[in-house]
């Protein structure tokens, strides 16, 4: 693992070991599901869940995860940290999660892939339906064009800007997040920001000229 | 003049900043907790119940596989019980040997080895008699969890023997216990939608289970803590005609006061 000592588990294994739907991780399989009990337990993973749950719901959010089911993807996030709680190193939780939420946004672009494989990038689509400026205070109207601007990134490059752009994370650490070699990382930032910049640009007049025809 | 008006270095700024400050609704963070302190706890109750059926060495196992191994040993130790008795008997042998490793859970023994000298009952004779056919004809006086499993508790040589179906009966006793404990778990959290879910899964998993009339209890608790207050009455008023001398009566009572709408000191 590229940079990634730090973990003692590895968040792309425990993800990837858990049903990506919420509802599907069931106590069906005691395997999976065995997690560290005891008040002591407890009293740590809502320590952790206290702590983190705000920026694991807002990476799943630009990550690309529907509003309506980053709840669960969270509580997906961090199940399977209850599960792995003893085999997370202190002080690397938030890097720990980070990289099983990241795992866990991956599956959820992959199956919205699966059921509509034939979407097409159009700079058009989905600002219709924002809501007018009148209507809408100006930061939510930001983020609403800020997920449009990031849904037409690629999964890969969108990762590695969230990450180190918007969570402000160092290059090695969002490559040891990833399991990416530090000039991978490096060298899909510099796209990923050309990228964003040039898929800003087009949003932003897709919208002027959008706004000019009303 | 919005951000968008101003030019595509500010528009994009504008939008990296929104990012930051992005965040779930202020009380988004204790909900989930609350949904999944109850998943955790639900998760803890089924693979590890408190089964007093089951010795401490036991692996924990899903209530459903722990139902399955225990009905399979059952209907094992009644068929070898049978013929173990036919075939003593018919010699007219001594008391029969023990067979059954001393290290197995006591829900998984054969009761019938347990009593040296006594002849193992036919499955037929081992049925428990059926005292609930039905939800309604369950006992109105339960005993109380704690106490009953306490019974149950000791090892197998003081425990009086109650026929072959008792280790099972113990064992979905156990269950019962468990998923209404995960209930109050979510009541207690302040989730009485994840309560009241809980409540009726345990009703469609134990129809005629001992502990109904403590699970509709709960499920009236839960109802006033969502501030359902026709419903409490409505429930309330339903279980004391069906469960006359209940041991819950009090709290149910108390329930229904709380929820019938108060007097006005004005009114006549």
């Amino acid at each position: 693992m590229a940079g990634g000592s730090f973990l003692r588990s590895d968040p792309a294994d425990a993800a990837d070991s858990a049903d990506c739907e919420p509802s599907k991780v069931s106590t069906s399989d005691p395997r999976q599901d065995a997690i560290p009990r005891g008040a002591a337990s407890e009293v740590a993973m809502r320590r952790l869940f206290e702590t983190h749950y705000t920026s694991i719901w807002r990476l799943l959010r630009r990550l690309g995860v529907p509003s309506g089911q980053v709840d669960d993807a969270a509580q997906q996030v961090f199940w399977v940290a209850a599960r792995k709680l003893a085999e997370i190193h202190p002080g690397s939780e938030h890097a720990f999660l980070y990289g099983v939420a990241i795992r866990v946004a991956s599956q959820e672009h992959r199956r919205r892939r699966a059921a509509s494989p034939t979407t097409t990038v159009d700079d058009r689509a989905g600002i219709s339906d924002f809501p007018s400026p009148e209507e809408q205070l100006e930061q939510r109207q930001a983020r609403a064009l800020l997920d449009a601007v990031l849904d037409r990134m690629t999964i890969e490059l969108r990762t590695v800007f969230v990450l180190c752009e918007l969570e402000e994370l160092q290059v090695r650490e969002a490559a040891a997040i990833e399991r990416i070699p530090i000039g991978t990382a490096s060298s899909r930032l510099r796209r990923a920001r050309e990228e964003f910049t040039a898929i800003a640009k087009r949003v932003r007049a897709t919208w002027m000229a959008q706004r000019g025809l009303r | 003049m919005s951000f968008i008006d101003r030019g595509d270095v500010e528009f994009e700024r504008a939008l990296r900043h929104s990012a930051r400050r992005d965040a779930p609704a202020a009380d988004a963070t204790a909900r989930a907790w609350s949904r999944f302190s109850v998943r955790l706890a639900t998760s803890a109750k089924l693979e590890s119940p408190e089964s007093v059926a089951a010795s401490p060495a036991a692996r924990p196992v899903s209530r459903f596989r722990n139902a399955v191994a225990t009905a399979k040993w059952v209907v094992l130790g009644a068929i070898g019980g049978s013929a173990v008795t036919f075939a003593l008997v018919g010699r007219h042998a001594g008391p029969p040997a023990r067979a059954i490793s001393p290290g197995l859970p006591s829900s998984l023994r054969d009761p019938s080895a347990d009593a040296p000298g006594e002849a193992a009952p036919s499955p037929r004779e081992a049925l428990p008699p059926q005292p609930g056919a039905s939800a309604a004809s369950v006992p109105s006086v339960l005993p109380s969890p704690g106490p009953a499993l306490a019974r149950r508790a000791p090892p197998l040589p003081n425990v009086p023997r109650r026929g072959l179906a008792a280790p099972l009966e113990a064992s979905t006793l156990a269950a019962e216990v468990a998923a209404l404990d995960a209930a109050r778990s979510a009541l207690d959290a302040g989730a009485p939608d994840d309560a009241l879910a809980l409540l009726h899964r345990y009703l469609l998993d134990f129809p005629k289970g001992k502990l109904v009339p403590e699970a509709e209890v709960l499920a009236i608790e839960a109802c006033a803590e969502k501030g359902d207050r026709l419903r409490v009455t409505r429930e309330a008023t339903r279980f004391l005609e069906r469960y006359p001398n209940a041991p819950q009566r009090t709290r149910v009572e108390q329930l229904r006061r709380e929820a019938s709408p108060r007097q006005s000191p004005a009114s006549p």
